[in-house]
C-alpha cells in the first residue's frame, strides 16, 4: 500500500510538472504540434552542432 | 572594404530566391536539420547555424527582390543593413539565371562581399544551358561556385572557402571584389544589364529543350485534367492511409494494446489495490493507449504529404487553388499557410507572415483553424472506427472537405464585411519535379512519428492522469465516477450541447480538455469511458450525434497553443475574436447537422 501511494504520488507529481511546462510553453506562443507538415516554417531552437 | 578580425565570429548571410535550395545548402553547411520543402515559403524567419567556431551562417527567407513589401523582404533587408553581415552567400538557380540575378544586382548595392552559388547546375545542363563560370565571375565581379545541393556536389568547395577564412585573406590578395560599380535607375535597366552579361557567358543548346517537368506540367496543370488529377491524388492518399496501409496497421496495434498488453498488465497487477490498478490501466494505458494506436495512420498520411511536397507537386496545387482562394478574398499565396495548417495550425498562423497585405494575413489566420489539423485525426478515427466501420476514409475525407467548404464561405463573408480589399497578384515559383529520396521521406515521416510519440508521452500522459484523478475523487475522497469532480464539471457545461445531440457529461469534459491539445479528447474519453472505445462509443452516440460531435471537433476553439500564437502574432482582440467566432460557428454547424440529419431521417 505504501509503495503504491509513493508511486502514485510520483506519477501525479510528474503529470502536474509536465502539464505545467506544457501550458507555460503553449501560452508563450511556442509550437506544440507533435506532427506538423514537413514544410513547417517554425524552427526549433538552433543548436551549435560543430 | 570590410576588414575582418580573424579571431571574431564571421557572419555569412545565405540569401536567394524562394525554392532555390537555401535550406538544403544551410543544412549541408551547418549539419543542422531544418525542414526543407520543394516549394516556396519554407523559410519564414532567419535561422542560424555554424560552420565552425569562427563562421556563422544565417539562412534568410527566400525573396525575389528588395523593393516590395513582404515581411520576408523586410527581414532580409534589415539584416543586411544591420552591419552584422560580413559576406553574402547568394544562392541562385543555375537554370534560371535571368530572373535570379536581379536579386544579385540589388545585393551588390549593399557593398558586402558576395559568393555567388550556382545551384542545380545539373538541371541547367539537362535543359541545355551551358555556363562559363569563369566569365560570369569576371563579369559580375564576384566569386562563382557551381553546386548541386541536393546531391551535396560542390558544397565542399564552399566549406573550404569558408573554413579557410578566404574573406580575411581576400583583403590582402584581392581575390574577391565586392565594390559595387553599377547602379540602376529601373527594373528594365537592370534586366538589360543582366541580359548583356548572360549573352557573353551562357549558351543554349537545342537538345533537351522540353524537360520532364515541362512534359509533366502539360498534364498536371492542364486546364481540363488538373482538377480531376488532384482529386484522384487525394483519393489515393486517403486510400493508402485508411484502407491499404495506415488503418490496418493501426488495427493491429489496437489489438496488441487491448488484447495482449492490457490483459498482461492486469495479470501483473493482480495483487495490487483496485485504485492503483485503475490508475495504471484506465488512467495511463486507457488515456495514452487510445491515442497511440493511431501512430501508423499519422505516419502513412505524412509519408504521402512529404512525397507530394518533395516531388514539387504541392506548388502546382497552390497554383491550381489560386482561383478558388481568390474568390474567398485571399491572394493565392495564402494557400501555403492554409496547407501548412492541415499539419498543424500553429506554424500555419506563423507562416501568414509571408503574406504581403495586413488584411490577407489576418484573414488567413482567422480561416486557418478551420483547416483540419493532424491532431484532430485520432478523434475522427476513433469515432468513425466505432460507428462507421469500413467507411472511415469517407467520414474523414468529408470532414476535411467540410473544413475547406466552411472556410470558403466564411472567407466570402469576411471579404464582404470586415476585410474589404482589392485583389493582389500572386506569383509562385513552380519548382522542378523531383523523385523524392527515400532517406528524406523516411526522415520526414519519422519526425512526425517522433513528435506524435512525444506528445503522447507528455501532454496526453499528464492530462490522462489528471482526468483519472478528477474522475475518481471528490471533496469527500475517493468516489464513483458519476459523483466525481469531473462529472460535476461535465454536467455544468453539458446543457450547451443538448441541441447538438451529444450532451453527456463525458463528451462535454472531453471537448473541454481538448483545448489543451486536440488528441487529448481521445485520451480523456479513454480514461472516462474506460478502455476499449470501439466497443463503448456505439452505446454513447447515434450515427447522427457522432457526426454532429465530429463537426463540432472540426470547427470549435483551437488548442491553447494556437490561441497563444494568434495573440502573439495579431494581439489579444484578434485571438478572442477567433475563439468566439469559432465556438459560435461550431455550435451552429453542428446544430444544423444534427437537427437537419434527424429531420431527413424522419422524412425518409
Amino acid at each position: 500500500m505504501v509503495v503504491e501511494i509513493i508511486i502514485t504520488s510520483a506519477i501525479v507529481a510528474l503529470a502536474v510538472f509536465i502539464l505545467y511546462k506544457n501550458i507555460k510553453k503553449s501560452t508563450s506562443g511556442q509550437c506544440n504540434c507533435g506532427s506538423c507538415s514537413s514544410s513547417c516554417p517554425k524552427f526549433s531552437a538552433i543548436k551549435q552542432k560543430k | 572594404m570590410v576588414v575582418l578580425d580573424s579571431k571574431r565570429m564571421i557572419t555569412a548571410a545565405l540569401i536567394g530566391n524562394p525554392n532555390v535550395g537555401k535550406t538544403t545548402l544551410f543544412n549541408l553547411l551547418t549539419g543542422l536539420n531544418q525542414h526543407v520543402g520543394n516549394w516556396p515559403g519554407v523559410t519564414v524567419e532567419k535561422k542560424e547555424g555554424f560552420i565552425n567556431d569562427n563562421v556563422k551562417i544565417v539562412d534568410l527567407p527566400g525573396i525575389y527582390a528588395m523593393d516590395t513589401y513582404s515581411n520576408e523582404e523586410k527581414i532580409s533587408k534589415s539584416f543586411l543593413e544591420s552591419g552584422d553581415v560580413d559576406f553574402i552567400l547568394n544562392i541562385v538557380d543555375a537554370s534560371n539565371l535571368h530572373r535570379n540575378l536581379y536579386l544579385t544586382m540589388q545585393l551588390k548595392e549593399f557593398n558586402i562581399p558576395i559568393i555567388l552559388i550556382l545551384n542545380m547546375v545539373d538541371v541547367a545542363e539537362k535543359k541545355g544551358i551551358k555556363i562559363d563560370y569563369g566569365k560570369l565571375s569576371k563579369l559580375l565581379d564576384v566569386m562563382v561556385v557551381p553546386i548541386v545541393a541536393s546531391k551535396g556536389k560542390g558544397v565542399d568547395k564552399i566549406e573550404e572557402l569558408l573554413e579557410n577564412d578566404i574573406f580575411s585573406k581576400a583583403n590582402h590578395d584581392n581575390d574577391i571584389h565586392y565594390q559595387n560599380d553599377v547602379h540602376f535607375k529601373s527594373e528594365a535597366e537592370t534586366y538589360k544589364y543582366i541580359e548583356g552579361i548572360l549573352s557573353q557567358c551562357v549558351t543554349y543548346t537545342s537538345e533537351n529543350t522540353v524537360t520532364i517537368t515541362e512534359r509533366l506540367d502539360k498534364i498536371l496543370i492542364n486546364k481540363f485534367l488538373a482538377y480531376p488529377i488532384f482529386i484522384a491524388i487525394i483519393y489515393l492518399i486517403f486510400q493508402f492511409t485508411f484502407s491499404w496501409v495506415g488503418q490496418p496497421l493501426a488495427d493491429l496495434l489496437d489489438s496488441f494494446v487491448n488484447d495482449w498488453f492490457v490483459p498482461h498488465i492486469n495479470i501483473l497487477l493482480s495483487g495490487a489495490n483496485g485504485w492503483f490498478k485503475s490508475l495504471i490501466v484506465d488512467g495511463i494505458i486507457g488515456g495514452v493507449g487510445s491515442v497511440i494506436v493511431f501512430l501508423p495512420v499519422i505516419l502513412a498520411l505524412f509519408l504521402c504529404i512529404s512525397f507530394l511536397e518533395d516531388s514539387g507537386y504541392m506548388a502546382r496545387v497552390a497554383f491550381l487553388m489560386d482561383k478558388i482562394i481568390r474568390k474567398m478574398g485571399l491572394s493565392g499565396k495564402a494557400f501555403i499557410p492554409l496547407i501548412i495548417g492541415f499539419g498543424c495550425n500553429v506554424p500555419g498562423v506563423m507562416s501568414t507572415r509571408t503574406l504581403e497585405s495586413e488584411k490577407d494575413r489576418k484573414m488567413t489566420a482567422l480561416l486557418l483553424p478551420l483547416m483540419s489539423c493532424n491532431a484532430r485525426l485520432p478523434i475522427y478515427l476513433v469515432i468513425a472506427g466505432a460507428l462507421f466501420k469500413g467507411h472511415e476514409a469517407v467520414v474523414v475525407a468529408s470532414l476535411y472537405a467540410l473544413g475547406v467548404i466552411v472556410a470558403f464561405f466564411i472567407g466570402i463573408l469576411f471579404k464582404n464585411t470586415i476585410f474589404k480589399k482589392d485583389d493582389e497578384p500572386f506569383i509562385i515559383e513552380l519548382p522542378e519535379y523531383k523523385l523524392p529520396e527515400l532517406k528524406s521521406l523516411a526522415l520526414h515521416t519519422w519526425e512526425k512519428g517522433k513528435g506524435f510519440l512525444r506528445k503522447a508521452g507528455t501532454i496526453i500522459f499528464s492530462v490522462s492522469i489528471i482526468v483519472w484523478l478528477l474522475s475518481n475523487f471528490n471533496f469527500s475522497g475517493m468516489t464513483e465516477i458519476d459523483k466525481s469532480f469531473i462529472a460535476g464539471i461535465g454536467r455544468f457545461i453539458s446543457p450547451v450541447f443538448i441541441p447538438l445531440g451529444f450532451a453527456s457529461w463525458q463528451n462535454s469534459v472531453s471537448l473541454l480538455t481538448g483545448i489543451m491539445a486536440k488528441e487529448v479528447v481521445v485520451g480523456t474519453m479513454g480514461v472516462i469511458y474506460g478502455g476499449n472505445l470501439t466497443k463503448i462509443l456505439p452505446t454513447v452516440f447515434t450515427p447522427i450525434s457522432a457526426i454532429s460531435f465530429l463537426v463540432f471537433v472540426l470547427l470549435y476553439t483551437p488548442c491553447i497553443s494556437l490561441i497563444a500564437t494568434m495573440k502573439k502574432e495579431y494581439g489579444g482582440k484578434m485571438a478572442m475574436f477567433s475563439v468566439t467566432y469559432q465556438l459560435i460557428l461550431a455550435w451552429l454547424v453542428s446544430f444544423i447537422v444534427y437537427n437537419g440529419g434527424n429531420l431527413i431521417l424522419k422524412i425518409f
